[in-house]
Formats: structure tokens, sequence, C-alpha cells
């Protein structure tokens, strides 16, 4: 086992730009549950929807800022239909809806009734959706190391793209700061806590649960933007596993913090595959095949959720008497 | 005042939802399908726009031959490799005659009469639509060794002068369309008892799931894991151990309603003490769910695993065609419904059951031991998701890893729709969604089918969130 490719293969995940693309989701997650406390379940609908939003436009010819603009306004679409019939009822039943909401976005778009447009289950690839995006790119064509890590500047999971990735997570985290901090992050946290005071004061509760799952669903969708640039859309790939991950990530880091999500979202990748190299590389073939060790990669973030919420349920930076879910 | 206008928006948003739902869906519809090549697939399921060429390659003493290559030739063709029980599928899009072939040593090798068979495949016939291929008979020129085609003549001749002139030649778009008109009678019988026995199967799912639901207050996740959990002993019970399927069927149920008993005792009981929340512990079901369900992919592996090997041979009863084992597993997925509810309503702990999930605190106050009911039902919802696993692994002819994990939905749809805590609701509201999950697949492409029961959970939802048997003061 080769250590070094081990240590370099694990930090890498740290500025990988699937990192930044859970952390976005999960900061969108951040804003429906440990802002407002709604149990959104169905968040890879949001990044699918924001995935295919831009990769369509891309495909018709549209520039950068038109996909991009398609991407929010299906999110915030999306969030408009879910929110409206289901913001009054309580919490379960949003997490049913935006779950099986999900599902069907999943389930019609890997449809081969809509192989036309979304590529059906084989997804749009990227040659398809990427080249504007790389063509923006200022870096020469070549690829740079930096310290042990060596990507191509601008083609497919390249240092432009990772830039570009984190430079959003930035200005999401620093958004949501100002948000936090606001009075109407005031409002949101005490309709988190509780609903009946903040509506006897005279707010009107669901207009402000529908800002924060809009607002949370278009960091979704940019999330899932930044998921498909350095792969393809593939439906499957934005199932219901996608968003038990980025319930993990928010748990792990911390709900209702500013940080939380990025440092969940870092340590839950940094992890992982440290855990998975290590396994790849200490038991042999025979013994555990590497699709096995895929599966054991699961297991783990599984088991961690389970742990999580029984025995740390407010992460690592969250404050247990915050929320009312940590009691 | 604020009441009306609440309503009215809450109107306005069904409206809105509903329109654009549908907008969506026609959207599908009228999108035109391409006439698609033939595909190697691990199942196949006939539809409006695609029919089924499959078999299970097995030699002489019927053991799977794995990791053979079959070729299909003739309207379109494909290539494709046996699983390891010896399965293999292509989906094709064209009505006309296919060849599947696979190299004549191997068929020597294993002692098989032909390497070669010829079928026809008309999707607007029901009996025709899929095609079941065995190479142990002789080939002569053409055979269409399929299972059931041969039952079925009469009316698959005389769909067969429908069909045949319009499907042979033009496209697959207007075949779908033909097919709908001429032949929606009886491919509308075919869809609605398929809907019934998958709805009974999930009865037995939602039953359970929605009575942990009624004494907890706790939406599972994890039950999705249980019933591919009791898939999947099943097929170590026949597979590995080489048991009969009955003994084999018991032990699937028996591990099922263990590992029930063990996670209320190591997991649930613990968390109702501690009085966490029911949205935390439903968070911890979600881990569950994760970590069981690749634990099954970890020992498993990802592709579908075959309970009984053999193609049972089927028969035409009225309208449909069936095989025996599909109404011995509905007719114990019956028996056991019927058995719960008798249990429910004509025993004393069932009483004690239903005296719970009406009021938790109040049952415990009358001398009713509530932790003991709720061991109950853990053990009974645990037990009746095995069984159904087993009955869904012989019906679809294999599990897999994650076959519960897709059920899951339609189990929460189900639930739903009968009213959340209420037992027979729950089989009620299995019996219409899979009627409608079937039934959608005569309009809606078929791998959408399971869409259209999840938008009528959404839609439930929204006009009726407490469910049809369901306490309106429920709703929050």
């Amino acid at each position: 086992m080769d250590l070094m490719t081990v240590i370099t293969n694990t930090l890498g995940e740290l500025i990988a730009p699937t990192t930044a693309a859970y952390a976005l989701a999960a900061i969108g997650l951040n804003i429906h549950f440990g802002m407002t406390g709604l149990m959104n379940m169905g968040q890879a609908g949001f990044m699918l929807l924001g995935a295919y939003g831009f990769a369509i436009v891309q495909m018709m010819g549209g520039n950068l800022f038109a996909s991009l603009c398609a991407a929010i306004a299906l999110a915030v679409i999306y969030a408009l239909l879910l929110g409206i019939p289901t913001l009054k009822l309580g919490p379960d039943y949003l997490a049913m809806v935006t779950l099986a909401a999900a599902e069907i976005i999943r389930i019609i778009g890997r449809s081969t009734a809509m192989t036309k447009l979304t590529g059906g289950s084989a997804g749009i690839s990227p040659q398809d959706f990427t080249t504007q995006f790389e063509s923006l790119s200022p870096l020469p064509n070549e690829s740079t190391t930096v310290l042990l890590w060596t990507y191509s500047n601008n083609i497919a999971d390249s240092w432009w793209l990772r830039i570009v990735a984190w430079a959003l997570v930035a200005i999401a985290a620093l958004l949501c700061w100002r948000w936090f901090h606001s009075p109407w992050g005031r409002v949101l946290k005490g309709i988190r806590e509780d609903e009946n005071a903040i509506r006897s004061l005279g707010k009107n509760v669901t207009v402000y649960k529908m800002q924060a799952l809009i607002l949370g669903g278009i960091f979704g969708a940019l999330g899932g933007i930044v998921f498909v640039l350095p792969r393809s859309v593939q439906p499957d790939s934005l199932g219901r596993a996608v968003t038990f991950y980025a319930w993990t990530i928010l748990l792990l880091g911390g709900a209702a913090t500013i940080f939380g999500p990025i440092i969940g979202s870092c340590l839950l990748w940094v992890l992982l595959t440290f855990v998975k190299e290590l396994m790849r590389g200490a038991i042999p073939d025979t013994v555990i095949s590497s699709n096995q060790v895929e599966s054991l990669g699961w297991v783990i973030v599984g088991v961690a959720l389970m742990c999580l919420v029984i025995f740390r349920p407010q992460g690592i930076l969250g404050d247990r008497k915050e929320l009312a879910f940590n009691a | 005042m604020t009441a009306v206008s609440t309503q009215r928006r809450h109107r306005m948003g069904l409206l809105l939802f509903t329109a654009v739902f549908t907008l969506l869906m026609a959207l599908c519809i009228t999108q035109p399908i391409q006439a698609r090549a033939a595909e190697a697939v691990p199942t196949c399921n006939p539809s409006a726009t695609n029919g089924c060429v499959n078999g299970i390659l097995q030699d002489a003493n019927k053991t799977a031959i794995a990791g053979i290559t079959i070729t299909l030739s003739g309207a379109e063709s494909a290539t494709t490799t046996t699983d390891a029980n010896g399965n293999w599928a292509f989906s094709v899009s064209k009505d006309g005659k296919y060849t599947v072939a696979m190299d004549e040593s191997v068929a020597k090798q294993h002692g098989l009469k032909a390497a070669t068979a010829t079928v026809e495949i008309k999707m607007n016939s029901f009996d025709k639509a899929r095609q079941v291929v065995r190479f142990d008979k002789p080939a002569p020129a053409e055979s269409n060794g399929g299972a059931g085609s041969g039952a079925g003549a009469s009316t698959g001749a005389a769909n067969g002068k429908s069909g045949g002139s319009t499907g042979a030649t033009s496209g697959t778009a207007e075949t779908s369309g033909s097919s709908l008109g001429a032949n929606i009678g009886a491919r509308f019988w075919q869809q609605l008892f398929s809907g019934v026995i998958f709805g009974l199967m999930l009865g037995l799912m939602s039953v359970g799931m929605n009575l942990v639901y009624g004494t907890t207050g706790l939406s599972s996740f994890s039950h999705g894991e249980q019933v591919s959990l009791g898939g999947l002993m099943a097929y170590v019970g026949t597979q590995i151990l080489h048991w009969p399927l009955v003994p084999a069927a018991i032990f699937a149920v028996a591990v099922g309603a263990l590992t029930g008993w063990i996670q209320n005792e190591i997991v649930w009981a613990p968390l109702r003490r501690k009085r966490v929340g029911t949205m935390q512990q439903m968070i911890v079901t979600i881990g569950l769910s994760m970590a069981l369900q690749y634990l099954f992919q970890f020992f498993f592996g990802g592709d579908i695993k075959g309970i009984v090997k053999s193609v049972p041979a089927s028969f035409r009863l009225g309208p449909v065609t069936t095989d025996a084992p599909t109404l011995i597993s509905a007719g114990i997925a019956i028996v056991v419904i019927i058995g719960v509810s008798l249990f429910l309503y004509n025993t004393r702990l069932g009483r004690a059951t239903r005296a719970v999930s009406d009021n938790a605190a109040l049952a415990a106050a009358s001398g009713i031991n509530v932790e003991q009911v709720v061991r109950i039902v853990w053990i009974i919802s645990c037990a009746m998701a095995a069984l159904s696993g087993v009955l869904l692994g012989v019906y679809l002819n294999g599990i897999s890893w994650n076959t519960g994990a897709t059920l899951l939905l339609l189990m929460f749809a189900a639930v739903t729709l009968g009213g959340l805590g209420t037992a027979n609701g729950a089989l009620v509201g299995s019996l219409i969604i899979g009627v409608v999950a079937d039934m959608s697949s005569l309009v809606i492409p078929n791998d959408m089918r399971y869409a259209s029961a999840l938008a009528i959970l959404i839609i439930v939802l929204l006009v009726r969130p407490q469910g049809i048997f369901g306490k309106q003061q429920r709703v929050g």
C-alpha cells in the first residue's frame, strides 16, 4: 500500500468540487432545517432540477447566465409547488412530500420517454453542457500542481471548477451569516422553536417558511450544478441517497451554524475517502472487492447518521441548547 | 375571513400543483417516443412501447449457466451475458420475429437441445409482448416456446390481425397508439390483476408499517430494508442452503421477526425511554435504512437474486394469464392480512394494540403494558415485511438489495392514503396504490408508473391529509 497516494487522494477530497457541491446543498438544508425547522427530505430533487435546468439550457445553446437563471427559476417554482400546499401541514407531511416529489423528478427524468430532453437514465454527457463554463476560465490550458494536488486547469474536474465552486460556497456562507443575524433570520428561528408564538406576534408564518424553502432550494440547485459539472447529469446519481448524505453532513457539522455544513462536508468526505482508501489498500481484493468497499462506505455513513442523532444531535459546532431538536 | 382566504389559497395551490403536474405528464406523453434499439436489461417488463424477450439459461438438471453470451437478432439486435442465476433479458421496441442464439458448443456442453430459438413479439398482444425462450426443446424452423403463449391462441390471433397491419410496419409510437385502442380491454384486465396482486403484497408491508406508526408515532424508513431482508433470507435458504421453498420462507419470516425484536430492544425502546422525539427517531431510521441496504449489497452484491429458478407454467384464468406461484402468494397474503385483522379485533392483545394506537397514555393508565404491546407490534410488523419480501421475490422472480428501498415510498403512499395509524386503511390504500401503479402503465410509459403512485400520495396530502379512514382532528 502506498501511504502517500492514500493521503493525497484523501486530502484531495478536502477541496474537491463534489465536497463543495454537498456543502452548498447542506447550506440550503441548513436554511430549511437549521433556521426554520423544515424537514426537507428531498434536497436531491432541488439539486437534480438545478442540474437539469442548467444542462438543458446549455444544450439548447443558451448562455451561462440564462442557464443559471433557468436552474434557479426551476428551483423557485418547485419550492412554490411543494410549499404552497404542505407548509400548513405538520412537519412529517413536508418530509414525505419532498421525498416523494424528489423521487418523481428522478423517475420522470430517467424515463425513456424523456430521452430527447434529459437523456433518460444515461443522462446528459459533459461535452453537451460544460464547454461554455470551461471556456470562461481565465487560466491557461494546462495542468498545475499546487502542494500535493495536480489537476487540469480547465477541463472537467479542474482547478477552475474548484475556484468557482468554493467561491460559491463562500458567498453562500456569507449570505447565511447575514441572514442568520438579521431580523428576518430571527423570525425564522422563532418559527423553528415555536410557530404559534410567532403567529401570535402577527407574522405570516407560511410566507416566512416559503421564503426559507425557496432560498434553501436555490442553494440546492446551485449545489446540483456544481455536482454535475465534473461528471454528467445522471438522474440516478442524484437520488435519495444524496439527500441523506446532505443530512448527515448537516448534522455532523452542526445545524443552525454558519460553518457547520462546510466543515461537515469536508470532514465526511475526507474521513470516508480515507477509510475507503485504507480498506482498498490494506485488505486484499479477494477478501473484500472494490465494490464491497464502496458499500461499506455507505454503511459507515448510515451508522454515523444514527449515532449522531442519538449521541450528539448538535454535531461538531452546534449549540445543544439552541435547537429544540437537540433536546 | 382569514379562514376563507386561507382555504382559497389552499385551493389555488392545489390547482396550480395539479395543473403543472398534468402538464408535465402530458409533456411526457406527447414526447414522440423514439423507436429505440433493443437493449440488454437485468429484468424486463413489457409495456405499450416495449416487448420482452427473456429467459433463464439452465442445463438439463436445472442448474443455472452463468456468463454465457446470448445474441438477439431479427427486427432488432443486441447482445447480453447471462447473470449468476442464468437470467437474461432483452427489451425490444419493434414487433416482429427475433432469433435468440448462443454458441453451439455451449449448448452441447450443457446438454441443451437447441442453441437458437425464434420468437415473435407483438407488443399490443398481451400474451405476445413477453416471450420466454427455452433451449430445452429441439428447435424447429420456428418455435415460440413461450411459457404462456400457447394457451391464448384465439385472442392472440384475433389481436394479431388488428395489430399486424399497423404494428409490424409502422413506427413504435403508432403501435402504442393502436395498442391503446385495439387492445385496451385485454391489457386492462391483465394490469388490473397484477395491480391487485402487487397491492396485496404492498398491503402486507404497509399494514405492519402502519401498526408501528400507530403505536409509536414513528414513520420507519427502514421498513423497506425489512422487506429486502425477507426476500434475501429466502434466497439464502433456497439457493445457498438448498432448502425447499417453504422452510426457506419460514426461516426468512423468523429472521424478520427476530430483527424486529432485536431492533426494538437495542434501538427504539432506549430511544423512547430517553424521550427522543419521533422526528429524530425518523432520522435514525434513515441511517439504519442506509446501513442495512448497503450491508445487503456488501453481502449479496448488486444483482437480482432469484429465489426459485424454474419458470412456472402459466395458464389462463378468465381474461388474465397467471401462474400458480402468483395465485398462492396472493392467497397467503390475503390469509395473513385477515389473520392480523382478526388478531386486532378479536383478541385481548389486539384490542390492547388498538388502545395504544388510540391513546398510549390512556392505555398505560388503564393497565396495558405499552412497552409489551410495542414489542409485539415490532415483531409482527417485521415478520410481515419479511413474508412480503419472500412473496414478492417469488412473484417478481427475484429480489435485490434495493427492492425494498424502491417500494418504501409506495408504502408511505399507501399508508397515507389509507390514513396514518389505521390498520385496515393501509390495506385499502395499498390496493389502490398497487392498482394505480400497474394500471397507469396503460397510459404513461412503464418506467414512470411508480411516479403516478407518488403523485397520488401528494394529491391525497393536499385534498385529505388524514387519508380515507383517518380522523379529521389529527392533522395540524
